[in-house]
């Protein structure tokens, strides 16, 4: 199957320091790849590199998502292709409110693909679906974005958006971190309801246990900038086991 | 009379330079309205009779009959009580005072309520004179007011200097709004007097958003045990616009409190300047302030003066505050874009979540949302929160 993502050779900066020294990585349509590693392996940075965060700079390779060159587009119009970063941290916006964001986001995906805007009712009927599978309270749609949310209510939110905005390539950084089991669990099924044959999902992570919920086809471990190893859902069991140290002398 | 000068330390940041040459007497007499200003007259408010103040002349045309006890009196004599030409910072009312030509007396009886609305329009080109409306509200014992203060104006080149006092009696209660949405070329100046006595409550929402150079200048004193002032103000200013205000609260009774916003957004090469000053007096007890002052930065060439100024003379005070000035939050603005959002939109959006925190005390709801459809006329694709649902 033709990659939907596929990264070459990719070289990224921050503040003028090496982080990704050469990422090589093909996630086809219909897959779920993990990513893994220790802290300050270029985990995080690939997303923020993939997502196009401003300071993030690359300084060489090429990235194709649906044949097209990624990294020309600004981070919105990644979004609008179809690129949806889930936050590690999502930042609170006091005054600007969950469910204008969510209209206007899902609205400039939709004029992207040539769709007509929602109205409210059509827009309100599947945000309260999709509220409902994450469990989460419509009170929170009248809320200031992430304003005020536990940990917990801001990774719920962070996939609401993801099942509203029904991403093709869906980038999870570290979604599983600062979740109960309960949350844990909760995050996985609105994470297993967008799996697609059309969609791909790359799940950000240290841990085996939101694996457990989410089966992985690929697991790769992210270490000094480069993916050292890949491998099948074993890899991740046998990370679990052993640490990454007995990887680092591969970086 | 000397007028106030940049090198005063309280009017460091106004727009003074015009002042200098501008023809300070009253007008002999106003202008038609052009229709274009008639034509931008806002929706009424509910239940909220109108008075018309143009070029500090009573419109009878443009006004509701006058409600009961509200009259125009005529002559200067019937300005400002508190216009002293010692004192720098009211020097610009002495100045309406000797040149108001009538004054707009508001009477509210001891536990009567009024809403009223007062349009004040600048209107007549300054090369014929200085407007200098003059306007002084009494509320009884336990009276209410519900006062919402429009000032428009023409696009001309005009000049403008209000006076206002207002005397809230004991347990009475003033919620004003007052909308500055004046025109690019206008130099406006006000004088506020805001009086309270014991267990008096004052809650004031400022928007100021036109005029080319606009300067607040407003005395609060805390006359009596309790008094309560909830002050808040927003600012916006565009390519050379300058808004600056100047607010002092005298905390003279005791268990006054103050709670003040200020935020404000600066763009182009425009400048903003707030000075909230706090004064609490010897031998008050309980007394509490309470300050929250923030600019944004939305121009590289945009410059922001933003001051609490704490005067206290007694330890048994509680006095908080906090100012900032910055620039938008660069984490945000990846946020929304990661969400397809595009940087304008962006931009204008997190504009919005700055102010909106001061939008929100505006009552009632109708004239929020009318508010805050003229404010979002300047942060375009920024819709209000409430508006959508």
């Amino acid at each position: 199957m033709p990659a939907l993502l596929k990264i070459e050779n990719l070289h990224a900066t921050v503040a003028g320091k090496k982080v990704l020294d050469g990422i090589n990585l093909e996630v086809p349509a219909g897959e779920v790849h993990a990513i893994m590693g220790p802290n300050g392996s270029g985990k995080s940075t690939l997303s923020y590199v993939l997502a196009g965060r401003p300071g993030y700079e690359v300084a060489e390779g090429r990235v194709t998502f649906r044949d097209a060159d990624l990294l020309t587009l600004a981070a919105e119009e990644r979004a609008r292709a179809g690129v949806f970063l889930g936050f590690q941290y999502p930042v609170e916006i006091p005054g600007v409110n969950n469910v204008y964001l969510l209209k206007a986001a899902l609205n400039a995906a939709r004029k992207q693909r040539g769709l007509p805007e929602v109205d409210a009712f059509e827009f309100l009927t599947l945000v309260r679906d999709k509220m409902k599978l994450m469990q989460m309270d419509e009170a929170f749609l009248s809320r200031g974005v992430n304003e005020g949310f536990s940990g917990g209510e801001k990774k719920r939110n962070e996939i609401l958006q993801m099942l509203v905005l029904e991403p093709t390539l869906a980038l999870l950084d570290e979604t599983d971190s600062g979740l109960d089991i309960d949350a844990l669990k909760v995050v996985a099924n609105g994470v297993n309801t967008l799996r697609d044959p059309a969609r791909a999902i790359v799940l950000v992570t240290h841990y085996q246990r939101l694996l457990d919920y989410v089966a992985p086809d690929r697991v790769h471990v992210l270490a000094r900038g480069k993916i050292v190893r890949s491998g099948g859902p074993e890899l991740a069991r046998e990370l679990e086991a052993r640490g990454y140290d007995w990887l680092l002398g591969a970086a | 009379m000397i007028l106030p000068s940049n090198r005063d330390e309280n009017w460091k940041y106004a727009a003074l330079r015009t002042l200098a040459t501008t023809r300070l007497q009253a007008p002999d007499a106003v202008q038609t309205v052009a229709d274009e200003l008639l034509a931008e007259l806002p929706q009424r408010i509910a239940n909220h009779a109108r008075l018309v103040l143009q070029d500090g002349f009573w419109s009878s045309t443009l006004s509701d009959a006058l409600p009961a006890g509200v009259t125009v009196v005529r002559g200067p004599a019937a300005a400002s009580p508190t216009a002293d030409t010692t004192d720098t910072d009211r020097r610009l009312a002495a100045l309406n005072a000797r040149e108001a030509r009538e004054t707009l007396r508001i009477e509210v009886a001891s536990g009567a309520r009024a809403e009223i609305e007062i349009v004040v329009l600048c209107s007549t080109p300054a090369t014929a004179g200085m407007s200098h409306p003059s306007i002084r509200i009494e509320l009884g014992a336990a009276a209410q007011i519900s006062l919402l203060e429009r000032q428009l104006g023409s696009n001309e080149a005009c000049a403008g200097n209000l006076a206002l006092s207002l005397h809230v009696a004991r347990d009475a209660s003033a919620r004003i709004t007052r909308v500055q949405a004046f025109g690019a070329r206008t130099q406006w100046f006000e004088t506020l007097d805001y009086r309270l006595e014991q267990n008096a409550y004052c809650k004031v929402v400022h928007v100021l958003q036109g005029a080319a150079a606009a300067r607040t200048t407003a005395f609060v004193a805390h006359a009596g045990r309790g008094a309560r002032l909830d002050w808040s103000t927003v600012a916006l200013g565009e390519q050379h616009q300058v808004q600056d205000c100047y607010v002092r609260v005298h905390h003279g009774a005791d268990e006054a409190s103050t709670v003040q916003r200020y935020r404000g957004i600066v763009a182009d090469r425009a400048r903003l300047g707030f000075n909230g000053h706090m004064q609490v007096a010897e031998r008050t007890s309980g007394c509490a302030s309470d300050q929250s002052l923030r600019c944004l930065i939305a121009g590289d060439q945009a410059e922001a003066d933003v001051r609490p100024q704490l005067e206290i003379h007694t330890d048994a005070v509680r006095a908080t505050h906090g100012a900032t000035v910055g620039k938008l939050d660069a984490d945000m603005k990846f946020y929304l874009a990661s969400r397809g959002i595009e940087p304008a939109v962006a931009e204008a959006l997190l504009k919005w979540a700055f102010i909106a925190d001061v939008l929100q005390h505006i009552e009632p709801p109708e004239l929020r949302i009318d508010v805050e459809r003229s404010v979002a006329v300047r942060l375009p694709g920024a819709l209000p929160a409430g508006v959508f649902l």
